[in-house]
């Protein structure tokens, strides 16, 4: 079901999102909720990522869309609890936006490569070395587990154009 | 999180037809990021083998984009692969 994506002002954004119990993951209520994050981002043109506080829900669950992947099929999409283990030293300002804070973007500094540790949607542990943009959804979406918003963080922070909101909204 | 995926850059067009050519078609692009103050108009390739995999690091004289190859082809076949083909006046292969 396509749930709406609340926006900055929401508590949800700001309270500090609660692990999912291992043994739940494949609950009936964990499974649509994932459902849910999959239908909801599907909606966004231009997302590529959605954390479960992004749709009102205080769980640590995000997951990333399938067309940024040439292969979707094997990757992971969904992560629940995730832990950021390393980061790389490098790091650089780079061009972002959020579903929930629309329509601003800003330039935010984030490592170019984090490897995360996370359960899939079958409770199976795994760990992804990742750099480029997926790295940079990492972070931003576990920074959504801790209220952080990429407002918190960025420089440059203006509103988009009208000519840019009508591209991404297809028109 | 709001973005896009990424094309390959058009000075790396090049280097994709000759994996194309070469039956490695699984070519995926990473994320453009801008270089600044670099003169050398040569474009710097850095093959290295990574799990299920190829990385090319590339650096053009403005963006760098890594391009991942999932090829069961090792990383000294890639290697040899573009510096044959590939222009030694634009390109500088490396292996790692």
């Amino acid at each position: 079901m396509i749930k709406e994506i609340v926006q900055d002002g929401h508590p949800a954004l700001r309270a500090k999102a609660k692990e999912v119990p291992v043994e739940e993951i494949q609950s009936e209520a964990i499974q649509e909720l994932i459902q849910d994050m999959h239908d909801s981002l599907a909606t966004q043109r231009d997302g590529v990522a959605l954390a479960a506080p992004q749709i009102g829900v205080e769980k640590r669950i995000f997951v990333v869309a399938p067309f940024i992947f040439k292969h979707p099929e094997r990757e992971k999409l969904v992560y629940i609890n995730p832990r950021i283990l390393s980061k790389s030293r490098d790091a650089s300002w780079k061009h972002e936006g959020c579903l929930s804070c629309r329509w601003k973007v800003g330039e935010v500094k984030r490592n170019e490569e984090v490897e995360i540790e996370a359960y899939d949607e079958n409770g199976e542990k795994f760990r992804v070395h990742a750099d480029g943009l997926l790295a940079h959804i990492f972070q931003h979406e576990t920074d959504h587990f801790e209220g952080i918003l990429f407002l918190d963080k960025a420089r440059n922070l203006r509103d988009m154009t009208e000519e840019e909101i009508r591209e991404i909204q297809g028109e | 999180m709001r973005g896009k995926k990424t094309t390959i850059i058009e000075a790396l067009v090049p280097v994709a037809k000759v994996l194309t050519k070469a039956g490695i078609d699984e070519i995926s692009a990473g994320y453009i990021r801008s270089v600044k103050g670099r003169k050398d108009v040569v474009v710097d390739i850095k093959v290295r083998e990574i799990s299920g995999g190829i990385l090319l690091s590339c650096t053009t004289k403005r963006y760098h984009q890594d391009l991942r190859l999932y090829t069961n082809r090792s990383g000294e076949e890639v290697f040899t692969l573009l510096s044959q083909s590939l222009s030694q006046e634009r390109f500088r292969v490396r292996g790692r």
